[in-house]
């Protein structure tokens, strides 16, 4: 029982540690990154890593999504003579919330799990040392350009994902189910208000920076060699991905 | 470079959709010109702001505000520029099914045009559940017709296939009468035609004899005030008469009243046994006379012969 109280008690200990550091590490490179000079090239670097290179995969993921709450919102809908307002539901439904949330998840996936195993490897490998010694600060040569990237590209794939998604829905109720063209693009307008998309893109700028922070910090505390490295990008994923999630549902609670 | 290009294609485009669609989702009023009006309704049917507004069942625009002021509820409405409404129009709150999205209505008018901020008082919407519990009542009253004319037509013999064959054989019969006009259209009409002949004729031959029929008309009227006269005469002879004849009348009853009485000679008769019996025995004496006389008639010739008998015995 002592054993138990014990455990609990130190699991909760480290928690609070781990994220106590993961605070320090976000306050760093916010301070790190607002200093000159300024990394560019890695900075167009990651922003190609997170936006360009995911955008494919971001368009398959949104485009299904779409297809598939059209269906449903459609089967939903006919039952109650309403058809028409599937497009109303797919738009909203998106820019509200599946949009910034499953870019944020496939971008965690994707970004997050590849931070940590780069800046893992190269805490293992004592790179990270390496650069110290050269008097570089590995937080803003290996984070703050993460960090800046992510914050700008999450928003723009987020859009993308949006507007696939929506077309998505499109060719599932007027291709598929026949509701008319014109009827459909005016009930997705009608229901979509700029509040709500500007606020699905604010979402995703904190879940960018979030998930980064999260991934970078996993990838400072790697060790134990190989496994270490692995282990800190299961790790950083799955708290990535919890992170996006709960932080969701406060961010909704205070935008909306 | 090719990595910078790359992320300013993703980037432009990206700002581009997202600009698109905030315009869009803003709705019209963005890159619309328009104008607001105020409405001022007592009940409004829980009208929402932003519900659509439509003029001849167009949308043209929507609620921007909904407001209390004193009794009654003021509904800010935007309305694009190119919508033309008129002081004289009405404006509804209406909703599209029974229990779907509400909006506003507005018909054409022809009276002078609204400008911005005017004011124009709305129609106050139907109560979904006045209608309902009318309805009821109408269904109610209905059914109780209904029973009613089952109980009066098929008092319990009669069925609605008979109702239906009565009313078939009134479509015949309308149908027959219809038939037979129409054949006897000619006839019918050479009827009327010559009644019509007839008449004017009439009327000819009155015009013609004006004259003596007044004359004939004032005779008539002289006989019949003379005929008069004479009834009048008569009836006061028959009231003298009548008259008359009462005093007999009561007279006579006066002297029944006396021998009733017995009073007097013949009442004396009457009512006296012994008188009674003596005229009896005398009538009966009488008759025996009368008897014998006819047998032996000499008796009243020859008086004396009343010795003769007795001779003989």
């Amino acid at each position: 029982m002592g054993y138990l109280v014990e455990r609990i008690g130190k699991k909760i200990i480290v928690g609070l540690d781990e994220l106590g550091r993961m605070a320090s590490l976000l306050q760093q490179i916010i301070v790190q990154g607002a200093k000159k000079p300024f990394n560019a090239k890695h900075f167009v670097q990651q922003m190609v890593k997170i936006g360009v290179d995911t955008l494919p995969i971001v368009s398959l993921m949104s485009i299904f999504v779409g297809m598939v709450l059209g269906y449903l919102a459609y089967l939903q809908f006919k039952i109650v003579g309403l058809e028409m307002y599937t497009g109303s539901l797919v738009a909203a439904s998106l820019t509200m919330e599946l949009g910034p949330v499953l870019t944020a998840i496939i971008v965690s996936g994707r970004i997050g799990s590849s931070t940590a195993a780069e800046i893992g490897t190269m805490k293992v490998t004592e790179q990270i040392d390496a650069l110290r010694t050269m008097a570089t600060d590995p937080i803003k040569y290996l984070a703050v350009p993460r960090f800046y990237a992510a914050l700008i590209m999450l928003p723009i794939l987020t859009v993308f994902a949006d507007i696939i998604g929506m077309f998505g829905g499109y060719m599932i109720g007027v291709w598929k189910f026949g509701i008319r063209h014109q009827i459909y693009i005016q009930k997705s307008i009608d229901f979509l208000d700029p509040i709500d998309i500007i606020n699905g893109l604010v979402k995703t700028i904190i879940f960018g920076g979030l998930m980064i922070t999260i991934s970078c910090y996993k990838g400072f505390t790697a060790s134990g060699g190989a496994e270490g490295v692995g282990q800190a990008t299961t790790s950083a994923v799955v708290l990535s991905i919890m992170t996006v999630l709960v932080s969701d549902y406060l961010l909704t609670m205070i935008l909306y | 470079m090719q990595q910078e290009l790359k992320i300013g294609i993703v980037v432009a485009v990206a700002i581009i959709i997202a600009g698109i669609m905030i315009t869009l989702a803003g709705g019209r009023s963005f890159y619309r010109q328009g104008y607001q009006l105020r409405v001022h309704f007592d009940y409004v049917s829980g009208l929402d702001i932003g519900a659509p507004v439509r003029l001849a069942g167009m949308e043209i625009g929507e609620v921007r505000d909904l407001q209390l002021i004193g009794n009654q509820i003021e509904a800010t409405i935007w309305v694009e520029s190119s919508a033309k409404i008129h002081s004289d129009a009405k404006v509804t709150i209406n909703s599209l099914g029974i229990v779907g999205e509400k909006y506003i209505e507005i018909t054409l008018g022809k009276k002078k045009l609204l400008k911005n901020n005017d004011s124009i008082i709305g129609e106050n919407p139907v109560n979904v559940e006045e209608v309902l519990v009318r309805g009821e009542r109408v269904v109610k009253m209905l059914d109780y017709q209904v029973k009613f004319l089952e109980r009066v037509v098929f008092n319990g013999q009669t069925t609605w296939e008979e109702v239906a064959g009565i009313i078939y054989n009134l479509s015949e019969i309308t149908k027959d009468t219809n038939s037979l006009i129409k054949n006897n259209k000619q006839d019918i009409s050479l009827s009327i035609h010559n009644f019509n002949k007839l008449s004017t004729t009439l009327e000819k031959t009155v015009a013609e004899n004006r004259e003596e029929l007044r004359n004939v008309t004032g005779e008539l009227k002289k006989a019949t005030k003379n005929m008069n006269m004479a009834i009048l005469n008569t009836d006061k002879g028959i009231n003298k008469c009548l008259a008359e004849f009462s005093t007999a009348a009561s007279s006579f009853s006066n002297v029944c009243k006396k021998i009733d009485e017995g009073n007097g000679s013949l009442g004396r008769i009457i009512k006296d046994k012994k008188i009674a019996d003596d005229l009896s025995e005398t009538a009966n004496n009488l008759k025996l006379l009368s008897e014998d006389l006819k047998q032996h008639p000499w008796k009243i010739i020859k008086p004396k012969e009343e010795k003769q008998p007795g001779k003989r015995k």
